[in-house]
C-alpha cells in the first residue's frame, strides 16, 4: 500500500499494483451480473429498438436497420396515448398521491398508537405487502368480481357487477395501494422517529397546536425522507406487470393499458420487437427524467 | 504481510467463484437419448388443441410408440408446450430463433403459419407431398391452407369451420321456425330482434369481438360474418395487398353496429373474459343455461356436452343436441355459394433447420394416417383433412348431428389468409369489433375508419389497398 507522509518513504510501487486486486475479485461476480443482466440488456434494447426486429414474420431472423423510423412511429401510435395517460393516472393517484398520503398518515397514526394495536396492523399491513404478486391479484380479483365480496358489502342493489369491467382502473388504483402503502408507512415511520424530540417540544412551548407542528416543523424536518418515498414509489410503480395483467390484462379493451401491459402486448401478443423495445425505452427514459427531478428536489435540500 | 493478505484473498475469490459456476453450471438442454439411431423432436400444444388435458398425452404418447415401432432404433422427443395457442407460438417462436432449441416437427395453428414461414424458418414440403397417396385425399382448399405463393409449408391436421347455433325453444316461443334457414343477414337480425322483443331477460345474439381470445376472435367470430359480405376479400392475391377498406368491411361493421346499438348483444364483462376462461364459460354455462337466444360457435364446440365416457372433459348435457340446432351462416344477401364458414385449423410443419427431414417426414406421414388423424378429430373437436375419414363412420358417429352438419358446410368454408401480415390484419378488426361493443353508439364508418387507420398503421400503407 503506497503512503504518502512526510518523513515516510513514498512507495515506489506501480500504479497498477496499487489497486486493490483482491477487492476488484470479489466483486467480480456482482459487476458480471451487473453487466449481463442490466448493462448489456439495455443496450442490446437501444439497438433493437432502432431495428424493425419481430418475433415471428419476415423480419425474425435478420432485422434491418430503420433508424429512428420506430421512435417516429410511436408519434403517430393512438395507443400510444392512452397509455401515457394510463400509466400517468396509476403512478399519479394511486403511487404518488394515494401512497404518500396514506402512508404518511398511518406513520402519524401508528407513533401514537399503543403498541399491540401498531404491531398487529402493522403486520396485517407489511403482510399484504409481501405475498407474491398472483396471491394479491387472486385476492382483488375475487373481492371485486361479480357475486364477490364487494358486491355483497354493497348490498343487493349493486349484486353482480362485474367491478373489474366497470371501473378498472379504480379496482387497480386501491389494489396497488393496499399492497404498497406498506413501504411508504415503514420509511416514514423511521422519519418521524429520526425527528429529535426537542424540537417538537421547542414548538409546543411555543404554543403551536398539533396541526402546525405537523405542517411547520415535522413535515419539512421529514422532506427528504419524503422526496426519498417519492423516488422509490414512482420507479417501483412505473414498471409495474404482474398485478394489472393478472387482474385485468390491460382491459376491458385498453382501459388499464399502463406502458408495461403496452410494451408486453407490442413484443409479445403482435411481435413487434423493435417497437416493443423502442417504447420500453421510452419508459426507461421517463423514468430517469422522474429520477432527476426528485435527485435535485433533493438536493436542494440539503 | 500483505502479499500473504493478497493470496489469500485470491484464493478465496477463486473458490467462490468456481463454486458459483458448478453450481449455476451447464443445464440439461431437451432432453435426447444417446442411443444409436436418429432422434427427432415434435412441439405441439399440450392443453390447448384437445378438449381435456388428459387427451393429448395420450394421443402423443401413441404417436411416439408407433413411430419407435415402425422404426427400430430412432428415438422422438415430445416437447409438449401448455397454455393457449397463442403461449404456444410465442415458445415456438423462441425456440426457432436457435438452431439447437429448433425442433423437427411442429404443430402450428394455421392464422400464424404463414408469418412463421416468412421469416424462413419452415421447410417447403410440396415435394414431399406430390408422392404422398393421402395427399389426394385432400380437398384442394385444405391442401393449399398453409401455402405462400404456391409453397406449402404445411400439411393441415385438422380444422374447425363455424356456423350459427340458435336456441330451438326459444325461437318456437319467439314464433320462430325450429328448423331454420336463414338466408339473408337480415333473417339474422330480424331473429335476435325478434328474440329481444319475446323473451326478455336473454342475450338475443353472441358473437366473440375485441381481442381477449386474440387472432382466433376472427376465425371465430366476425370472420364468419365478413366472408358472407358482398365483398369478402382479406388479402387480393392479384396485387398482393391486405384489404383495409371496402365495401364488405362497411356491411360488416353495419351488421355488428345493428346488433351493438340495438341491445342485441351481450354484456362486455362477458364477451371481455380472458382466454382461459371465455369457452369454458360458453359452453358449460351460458349455452346450457340459456342465456343467448343465437351464437357463431363451431364445430369443436358441442363435443363439450358429450358423456365423459366421450373424452372429451363433456359435461353430459343430453338435452343439448335438442336444444341447439346448428346452420351455416347466410351471405349478406343469400348470394351464393349462400353460406359462409371461416375455415382455420392446425397444420404440422417441418423446421428448415431440421437435421434429419426424412425421419420427420416420416414422423407427419403417420399422424395423418386414419386411426391418428380420427382420434384427433374426435378428440380435439376438428374436422379432419381427408375426405375419407370426414366420411367414415368413426367420425361422423361421434357427435351427432353435429359432426355431420358441419362437414357439410366444409365445402363452403373459406380459408383465412395465411400471409406473414394476418395477425395484424385480425389485430386491426379486434380492437374496432372491441370499441364498437364498449362503444354501442360508434357507427359503422366510424368503425371502417378505425379499422383502415390502424391497419395502414400496422401492416404499412404499402400493403394495404381499399376495395369498392
Amino acid at each position: 500500500m503506497s503512503s504518502t507522509s512526510i518523513g515516510y518513504v513514498i512507495s515506489a510501487r506501480p500504479r497498477w499494483r496499487r489497486l486493490r486486486w483482491g477487492a476488484l475479485l470479489l466483486l467480480a461476480p456482482a459487476l458480471v451480473l451487473m453487466l449481463v443482466f442490466f448493462i448489456v440488456p439495455v443496450f442490446d434494447a437501444l439497438y433493437l429498438s432502432l431495428t424493425n426486429g419481430e418475433f415471428q414474420g419476415a423480419h425474425s431472423r435478420v432485422f434491418d436497420f430503420i433508424g429512428l423510423a420506430n421512435y417516429q412511429h410511436m408519434l403517430h401510435d393512438m395507443f400510444l396515448g392512452n397509455s401515457l395517460l394510463q400509466t400517468a393516472i396509476y403512478v399519479g393517484a394511486s403511487a404518488i398521491v394515494g401512497q404518500t398520503l396514506l402512508g404518511i398518515i398511518l406513520a402519524l397514526l401508528s407513533e401514537q398508537a399503543w403498541q399491540w394495536l401498531r404491531l398487529s396492523v402493522g403486520s396485517i399491513i407489511v403482510t399484504a405487502w409481501v405475498v407474491p404478486q398472483i396471491v394479491q391479484a387472486v385476492i382483488w380479483s375475487s373481492f371485486s368480481t361479480s357475486g364477490g365480496t364487494l358486491d355483497l358489502l354493497l348490498g343487493p342493489s349493486r349484486a353482480n357487477t362485474n367491478w373489474l369491467v366497470s371501473a378498472p382502473m379504480l379496482i387497480i388504483c386501491i389494489a396497488n395501494l393496499w399492497r404498497s402503502v406498506a413501504l411508504s408507512m415503514l420509511l416514514f415511520g423511521a422519519g418521524l422517529r429520526n425527528i429529535s424530540h426537542e424540537v417538537k417540544e421547542a414548538a409546543q412551548l411555543d404554543g403551536a397546536s398539533y396541526w402546525q407542528r405537523l405542517l411547520y416543523v415535522i413535515l419539512p424536518i421529514m422532506n427528504p425522507t419524503i422526496v426519498t418515498n417519492f423516488i422509490l414509489v414512482t420507479l417501483a410503480n412505473l414498471s409495474d406487470f404482474t398485478l394489472i395483467y393478472a387482474l385485468t390484462q390491460g382491459g376491458p379493451g385498453n382501459a388499464t393499458q399502463t406502458l408495461p401491459l403496452y410494451i408486453y402486448e407490442q413484443a409479445f401478443t403482435y411481435y413487434e420487437l423493435g417497437y416493443g423495445t423502442a417504447i420500453a425505452v421510452l419508459l426507461i427514459a421517463i423514468g430517469a427524467v422522474a429520477s432527476l427531478i426528485y435527485v435535485r428536489l433533493l438536493r436542494a435540500e440539503i | 504481510m500483505h502479499r500473504s493478505g493478497f493470496v489469500r484473498t485470491l484464493a478465496l475469490s477463486a473458490v467462490v467463484t468456481l463454486s458459483l459456476v458448478a453450481a449455476v453450471g451447464p443445464r440439461a438442454g431437451y432432453a435426447s437419448s444417446a442411443a444409436a439411431g436418429t432422434t427427432i423432436s415434435v412441439a405441439y400444444s399440450s392443453q390447448y388443441v384437445f378438449d381435456t388435458n388428459a387427451a393429448a398425452p395420450v394421443w402423443w404418447g401413441s404417436i411416439k410408440k408407433q413411430y419407435e415401432k415402425r422404426y427400430p432404433g430412432s428415438h422422438l422427443t415430445l416437447i409438449g408446450i401448455p397454455g393457449s395457442d397463442v403461449d404456444e407460438v410465442t415458445k415456438l417462436n423462441l425456440m426457432l430463433r436457435s438452431a439447437s432449441t429448433t425442433p423437427d416437427v411442429m404443430q402450428i395453428p394455421t392464422g400464424p403459419l404463414g408469418a412463421i414461414a416468412a421469416g424462413g424458418y419452415l421447410e417447403p414440403l410440396n415435394k414431399y407431398v406430390q408422392t404422398w397417396p393421402t395427399w389426394k385425399e385432400i380437398p384442394r382448399n385444405v391442401q393449399y391452407e398453409s401455402a405462400v405463393n404456391g409453397q406449402i409449408y404445411g400439411v393441415n391436421n385438422g380444422n374447425n369451420n363455424c356456423g350459427l347455433f340458435y336456441d330451438r325453444p326459444y325461437f318456437k316461443k319467439a314464433g320462430l321456425p325450429t328448423d331454420w334457414h336463414p338466408r339473408t343477414w337480415a333473417d339474422v337480425i330480424n331473429a335476435a330482434r325478434a328474440i329481444k322483443k319475446k323473451i326478455p331477460g336473454v342475450y338475443p345474439f353472441l358473437i366473440i369481438a375485441g381481442k381477449s381470445l386474440g387472432p382466433i376472435s376472427v376465425l371465430q367470430g366476425i370472420g364468419n360474418v365478413m366472408l358472407g359480405s358482398s365483398q369478402p376479400t382479406i388479402y387480393d392475391s392479384k396485387t398482393n395487398k391486405w384489404v383495409s377498406s371496402s365495401s364488405g368491411l362497411l356491411d360488416t361493421f353495419k351488421f355488428f353496429h345493428t346488433l351493438a346499438s340495438e341491445g342485441l348483444l351481450g354484456p362486455t364483462s362477458d364477451i371481455f373474459e380472458p382466454s382461459s376462461n371465455f369457452f369454458t364459460d360458453m359452453l358449460t354455462k351460458w349455452m346450457p343455461k340459456q342465456r343467448y337466444g343465437m351464437a357463431i360457435g363451431c364445430n369443436w364446440m358441442p363435443a363439450v356436452w358429450l358423456p365423459p365416457s366421450a373424452g372429451t372433459g363433456g359435461i353430459n348435457w343430453k338435452q343439448g343436441k335438442d336444444v341447439w340446432g346448428a346452420v351455416g351462416m347466410p351471405t349478406e344477401f343469400g348470394q351464393k355459394p349462400g353460406i359462409a364458414s371461416s375455415l382455420g385449423g392446425w397444420a404440422y410443419s417441418m423446421a428448415s433447420a431440421s437435421k434429419h427431414k426424412a425421419e420427420a417426414w416420416n414422423l407427419i406421414k403417420l399422424m395423418e394416417e386414419s386411426q391418428n388423424s380420427i382420434a384427433v378429430a374426435n378428440g380435439a373437436g376438428f374436422v379432419p383433412p381427408s375426405q375419407k375419414d370426414g366420411n367414415s363412420p368413426a367420425f361422423v358417429n361421434f357427435l351427432v348431428p353435429y359432426n355431420k352438419i358441419f362437414n357439410s358446410l366444409l365445402p363452403y368454408s373459406t380459408i383465412l389468409p395465411s400471409g406473414a401480415n394476418y395477425p395484424k390484419w385480425t389485430q386491426a378488426m379486434n380492437d374496432t369489433t372491441g370499441a364498437m361493443m364498449q362503444n354501442p353508439s360508434m357507427s359503422a364508418t366510424d368503425a371502417l375508419n378505425m379499422f383502415n387507420q390502424e391497419a395502414t398503421q400496422l401492416i404499412g400503407s404499402d400493403q394495404v389497398e381499399t376495395l369498392k
